[in-house]
């Protein structure tokens, strides 16, 4: 029998937090975004909690062990200096971060110094819609797959997803949810709506590889070739805009 | 009609490639999880006709009891590529959680025993049942990473 779902809240959210700090001593850092951060969370929705921490031996899996009812929280895990390498080198993390992050935990300043980083700069999208577009290449080798295109497709959402949201920041709207940054960027670009759409397809296949809820796929992810060509000159299209703008 | 192999031989090409970005200390354009991912998917499809679709606690328990079947009748090569997915299922997302991207010698460094061990392991396999190509590819592969992590670490 399937359980009743509930539309999970910041104070749940609070006292994941308390049970990991608690048994994890060396954590160093609490931060939630994604839905529940933005307050439009819905019962399909995961608490995303980004935690970092000092100890090199700490892994997701053994997070997990501390919470094992809460299959609908999301951990991002970091050892703290792989997380400032990281928001230094992505100005889009690090937005992101900024704009829907709440601090739930940080007692010695990791967060804190992150927070007050400037806002990104024209050149800094600029560079990581670079980096995004030279990430296609390797996808455009079809043999590579075998005929099984799942991972390749649900990598190729997120790198959708990120220009969608570069092309965003690049006119200065910083726009994390990601039904609105497809529907704004469709509506400020409606000659790249179906490109759009073509990413928003690839979706159920991101899901399905992060184990969400399983959504119907809109194509079998074996002999899908020709889907993902489309998908890389969606991408290609989508970044050639967003770097224009 | 052309028969589909265990393992596309081309699939190496991608650690090769992160390998001599890694070394020219270029930003990488594909992760070592991107090779991991695509292995495990086509090995698992195609050698043990076990489909996987993710890398969590649902795909590594479905392993698991796959290798509990097999144990007693396929070769300790086979079983050990089995059990290096279960770990994989462990670490899979502290290498590369987040979504905007990443690549880095930073990584390798974390991730190397595991990629190490893997290619010696895709090799013993290979080895076994007589895939002469998947297994020049894993040495090749193996060996250019190895030497990308001394670049790195000098």
């Amino acid at each position: 029998m399937e359980t009743e779902r509930h539309t999970p809240t910041m104070g749940e959210a609070k006292e994941l937090t308390s049970r990991l700090v608690g048994a994890f001593p060396a954590i160093e850092a609490v931060l939630l975004c994604g839905s529940v951060a933005r307050g439009d969370a819905n019962p399909w929705s995961d608490i995303d909690l980004l935690v970092t921490s000092s100890d090199p031996k700490l892994t997701v899996a053994e997070l997990r062990k501390a919470i094992p009812e809460h299959d609908h929280a999301s951990l991002i895990y970091y050892r703290t200096p792989s997380f400032t390498t990281s928001w230094r080198r992505h100005p889009l993390f690090t937005a992101h971060l900024k704009k829907e992050g709440v601090v739930l935990f940080d007692p010695v300043g990791v967060l804190r110094r992150m927070l007050d980083t400037p806002t990104m700069t024209k050149a800094d999208v600029a560079e990581e819609i670079r980096k995004y577009r030279s990430k296609l290449a390797s996808y455009r080798h079809s043999k590579r797959y075998n005929n099984n295109f799942l991972f390749g497709l649900s990598r190729l959402y997120s790198i959708g997803k990120g220009v969608i949201m570069l092309g965003l920041a690049s006119r200065g709207i910083l726009e994390f949810n990601r039904d609105t940054a497809f529907e704004r960027f469709a509506t400020l670009n409606p000659d790249l709506a179906e490109r759009v759409a073509t990413v928003a397809r690839l979706r159920p296949f991101y899901r399905l590889v992060s184990g969400r809820d399983r959504e119907v796929l809109p194509f079998s992810y074996h002999d899908a070739a020709t889907e993902m060509e489309e998908a890389i000159n969606a991408i290609e299209a989508l970044a050639e805009r967003a770097t224009c703008q | 009609m052309p028969v589909t192999p265990i393992v596309a031989t081309e699939l190496f090409d991608k650690l090769i490639e992160y390998a001599n970005e890694v070394e020219s200390k270029k930003q990488t354009s594909s992760e070592p999880t991107d090779f991991c991912d695509n292995f495990y998917a086509q090995f698992f499809q195609n050698r043990m006709k076990h489909e996987i679709t993710g890398f969590g606690k649902a795909d590594q328990e479905s392993v698991v009891k796959l290798r509990l079947k097999v144990e007693t009748t396929e070769k300790q090569e086979i079983v050990l590529l089995i059990t290096w997915f279960e770990r994989y299922c462990d670490i899979r997302y502290d290498v590369f959680s987040e979504e905007y991207g990443g690549g880095s010698g930073e990584a390798l460094s974390d991730f190397q025993d595991y990629l190490d061990i893997l290619l010696e392991r895709i090799t013993g396999w290979a080895k076994l049942e007589a895939l002469t190509d998947i297994e020049n590819e894993s040495v090749k592969a193996r060996s250019a990473l190895q030497q990308a992590l001394l670049s790195v670490q000098k």
